[in-house]
């Protein structure tokens, strides 16, 4: 078929990750164009390639700055608590979980971004999982106990409290020095942009309990998206659809590519060789793990977002993966 | 209009007190919060944050101080070579324009930003979750009282101008040359030296 | 083409002096009306916030109070009599104590205006006094005072790892040795010229051991202060922004030992402070919003396929930027400089395979420079008008021999790069 022009204006995740490498930008630059035979073509420039805040980009977004945005909608919790709904820490331990997650809550996410920032939801992707990269090696859930671990959000927040260890917030660049000075002991973060940005380097273990996803979503402007053709969006749907498959399959080839490159061995092509230890989940914690989703975290995160919230969250999430989260 | 100068002169003055005062307090608290990480493990969490919020606000009431001071940087090259006293004049009114215009923007957007997070409620991800209109409402009354103070000194300018008063131009939005700031710095080291004397 | 639209642009509204911080953000409105696609202004207002609540900038604000407290604690005076004493036995006399003390105050402060200010006003009674050639004691005055800035703490070098996502402790270690050595080569600078012309000296000052002794402990509050600003970095106490808080305690916590904490002390503190840091943050805010413009209309990727089509070694590169800082640094105030071409430079210079820790330092130098080069100079400035009289080419005169010393350095840490990387290889 036939499809109008459009011209899209797009702002993409940051270029470092391997989603926006191996998915976004590929998808926007070579499979949108070729599948629409040259009617839809889009200028997607990475965030990170604008110094914007990605905290601001949901905002930027309702803005009309661009068409469509992608985003890490946890950032975006402080605006909406419901928006790490399903990328709470330790909610899932493997990606296939973390994307059932999601999609039991896709109709909710959706709604509250249409009713309070005139956007529509249109896919979610995924990351390698946020570890604890620690300074010495680490001995487990019971060893964080007095330690000072960097985290960036309230429900790591939550789940640190639970294991009794200290919530340290600094900037990501602070990170390193403050590792290899001494300043905190673990910090968390993807096991590939860990990787990346050298944390490999201060530190000697990876604990892989896994304490979310960093979850992102593509979304568009209601206003641009009403402006297009029903053809135009009923194909667009079509193509996000398979783009969302491929992310997920990213995040598996990425993830276990993050553990090559953390460990020293080959194919290690998204990262830096590293020689640390990556220290065993022991099958006894965990019981210790779901005793502390199902409490600290869930409270913490329902006390934030009210009980009607919660009650919609059981619902959904909770019911994919056989939770509760208390009603406060 | 001189009256009321001068009200916006005391508002601006006791804005930059309040703000460096909130900086003086935010960098104790992190003093507090290092001590207590290094010695017991414990964080108050949220003196980061806080600090952050001091700059924005104290910078935001501090652009007013700064301008009555006349310290705003302009790059006087050009204009000190001018000798034209009138053409000198024209150029402070352009200069205290463009300011207005550029802050003027960044104050329309700014009420966006405080509107949005009032909206949706939004708080910070921090461990304190501070509700982000009351940091950003302080933000943007910083910056309107800015505004405001820029528009009325730009009347005064103005007025100025059309009645030839050309010092009294320069005394409210002359650029102030790099000499003058240089005296003031030597002014406060002058001063702390003289208390030093005292027995 | 964008890059000579650019260019012109932003030197226009510049040269008109409008205030730098309005000049940069119309450039910023211009060109994003003639060359984005998208209506970036809008971003102007989330930008501002996200921007200026960064607690990795509170650093400013906090170095500004901090050298506010030291300004009014006359920590300086005594730290240089006490140095007077050690150092003024070298030909050129009092000339290397005005060096030692930069360096000394420089090592706690992080700005240059306030070490040459302090230091400046301290020493400049010392002129008449002992029959010095004018010019050159005002410029080891001026140059000693960008020490400042090169010897960590160091406002500048946070703006830029901020910028460029570099650590701070990094850029701070690799800035002691290049510190250390511009301090010798300054020094070296007035022995030169005092043996080749020895009247320029000055009367020899009396000194004796005993003295020498009796005032040792008037040096130990700056050290105190250095030993608690980078010890807490580096003893993982705290981060390099968090420093610059502690820095704050321990400053107040000297001016109360001395006898000189009051609420009136206090006030001014609060006052000049705010002051001062709403105009670099006036700035920042224009900066910021430019160089969000200058990257979404691709300028940065022009200009570096613009120097891959001239196929420029990386040498050729590094030339490049070094001329266009030496002349870019002297018309241009030193701070808007640095913030409106880091963005544009820095990705150059690491795509030529620069360490960008390294190039931190480069910059940094090349900063000192632009600080003491004519005909905008505000180091110059600072100088002329604490001494009260003559003329201003007499500083510039002065300082002339202390640019070649730096671009000596600069030369130097071209040749060997391991004097920035020595350090950082060790203990970074
Ligand atoms: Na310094
Ligand atoms: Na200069």
């Amino acid at each position: 078929q036939d499809l109008p022009k459009s011209q899209f204006k797009v702002i993409g995740l940051n270029s470092p990750t391997p989603v926006s490498i191996h998915d976004e930008l590929p998808f926007w630059r070579k499979t949108i164009p070729e599948a629409s035979k040259g009617a839809i073509t889009a200028d997607i420039t990475p965030l990170d390639q604008m110094s914007i805040d990605d905290k601001t980009m949901l905002r930027l977004l309702k803005l009309g700055v661009m068409d469509f945005g992608a985003m890490d909608i946890s950032k975006m919790a402080g605006d909406d608590p419901r928006f790490e709904a399903c990328d709470l820490a330790g909610l899932t331990l493997d990606p296939d979980k973390a994307r059932a997650a999601c999609n039991a809550y896709r109709a909710v996410i959706d709604r509250q971004m249409q009713k309070n920032w005139n956007v529509k939801l249109l896919a979610f992707g995924g990351n390698t999982p946020q570890v604890f990269w620690c300074k010495d090696v680490a001995t487990g859930l019971a060893g964080f106990k007095g330690k000072k671990v960097r985290v960036f959000n309230n429900t790591m927040r939550d789940f640190l409290a639970g294991v009794g260890a200290t919530a340290v917030s600094m900037a990501f660049a602070e990170v390193v020095p403050a590792l290899s000075a001494g300043v905190v002991d673990c910090g968390v973060t993807g096991s590939l942009s860990g990787n990346t940005a050298g944390w490999a380097e201060v530190t000697k273990s990876i604990y892989p309990m896994s304490l979310g996803w960093s979850i992102n979503v593509l979304a568009v402007n209601l206003d641009s998206w009403k402006r297009l053709d029903p053809k135009t969006q009923a194909f667009l749907l079509e193509q996000f659809k398979a783009y969302e498959d491929k992310m997920w399959a990213t995040v598996k080839t990425t993830t276990s590519e993050a553990d090559n490159c953390n460990t020293g061995q080959q194919p290690c092509t998204m990262g830096k060789l590293a020689n640390t230890t990556i220290v065993a989940v022991k099958p006894e914690e965990m019981e210790t793990h779901k005793k502390l989703v199902e409490g600290a975290v869930l409270a913490g995160w329902a006390k934030r977002c009210g009980a009607e919230c919660a009650k919609e969250w059981n619902e959904t999430v909770g019911k994919a993966l056989g939770l509760t989260a208390p009603t406060p | 209009m001189k009256y009321l100068q001068t009200i916006a002169g005391e508002i601006s003055r006791v804005g930059a007190i309040v703000g460096g005062a909130m900086l003086l307090v935010a960098s104790i608290l992190i003093c507090i919060d290092i001590t207590l990480r290094y010695t017991v493990s414990i964080t108050l969490g949220g003196a980061d944050e806080l600090s952050g919020y001091a700059l924005a606000i104290s910078s935001a009431w501090g652009f007013s101080s700064a301008l009555l001071s006349r310290s705003h940087i302009r790059i006087d090259t050009v204009y000190v070579r001018i000798k034209s006293i009138g053409a000198r004049a024209m150029l402070d009114l352009i200069s205290l324009g463009t300011l207005l215009g550029f802050f003027g923007m960044v104050t329309w957007y700014a009420w966006g930003v405080v509107w949005q997070s009032w909206v949706s409620g939004s708080r910070s991800l921090s461990a304190i979750e501070a509700p982000l209109v009351i940091p950003q409402g302080l933000w943007f009354a910083g910056l309107l009282f800015f505004v405001l103070l820029s528009v009325l000194l730009l009347v005064r300018g103005l007025l100025a101008f059309i009645a030839g008063d050309y010092n009294g131009l320069f005394a409210l939005i002359g650029s102030k040359s790099a000499l003058a700031e240089a005296e003031e710095e030597i002014a406060a080291v002058a001063h702390g030296l003289e208390q030093e004397k005292k027995p | 083409m964008t890059a000579g639209v650019s260019l012109v642009v932003l030197l226009f509204l510049l040269g008109s002096s409008i205030a730098v911080a309005a000049g940069m953000g119309l450039a910023g409105v211009i060109l994003n009306q003639f060359y984005s696609t998208m209506p970036m202004s809008r971003i102007v207002g989330e930008l501002t916030w996200s921007t200026t609540s960064n607690f990795i900038l509170t650093a400013i604000p906090f170095y500004i109070m901090f050298g506010e407290i030291l300004l009014r604690s006359g920590t300086a005076e005594r730290m240089y009599a006490a140095l007077v004493q050690w150092l003024s036995w070298l030909p050129g006399g009092l000339m290397h104590s005005n060096i030692g003390s930069c360096a000394l105050f420089g090592s706690v402060s992080g700005s240059s205006v306030a070490t040459a200010a302090t230091i400046g006003v301290v020493a400049m009674g010392e002129i008449d006094k002992h029959k010095y050639n004018e010019p050159l004691f005002l410029g080891t005055l001026a140059a000693g005072g960008t020490l400042g800035i090169l010897i960590p703490p160091s406002i500048n070098m946070i703006i830029y790892g901020v910028m460029t996502d570099t650590s701070v402790p990094k850029l701070y270690l690799a800035g002691f040795l290049p510190g250390f050595i511009l301090t010798v080569l300054f020094s070296l600078t007035v022995l030169v010229a005092c043996i080749w012309k020895p009247q320029w000296g000055g009367n020899r000052i009396e000194t004796n051991w005993e003295m020498r002794i009796k005032l040792l402990p008037d040096l130990l509050p700056p050290l105190v202060l250095l030993l608690i600003v980078i010890g807490a970095i580096f003893f993982g106490v705290a981060t390099a922004t968090e420093a610059a808080a502690v820095g704050i305690v321990g400053a107040l916590a000297i001016t109360a030992w001395r006898g000189r904490l009051s609420w009136r002390m206090l006030r001014d503190v609060c006052e000049g402070t705010v002051r001062t840091t709403a105009m670099v943050v006036a700035i920042l805010v224009g900066a910021f919003f430019l160089n969000v413009i200058i990257q979404t209309i691709g300028l940065t990727q022009q200009l570096s396929k613009l120097i891959s089509a001239y196929q420029l070694s990386p040498l050729q590169v590094l030339m490049a930027v070094i001329v266009l800082y030496l002349v870019l640094g002297t018309f241009m105030e030193e701070l808007s400089m640095m913030i409106s071409t880091i963005p544009i430079t820095t990705p150059l210079m690491v795509q030529a395979g620069y360490d960008p820790v390294w190039y931190g330092i480069l910059l940094v130098l090349l900063i000192q420079t632009a600080m003491i080069s004519p005909p905008f100079g505000i180091n110059l400035f600072v100088i002329h008008g604490i001494r009260g009289r003559g003329t201003l080419s007499d500083v510039e005169k002065g300082s002339a021999p202390f640019v070649i010393a730096l671009l000596a350095m600069i030369a130097m840490i071209c040749v060997w790069p391991d004097i920035v990387m020595v350090a950082v290889r060790w203990f970074g």
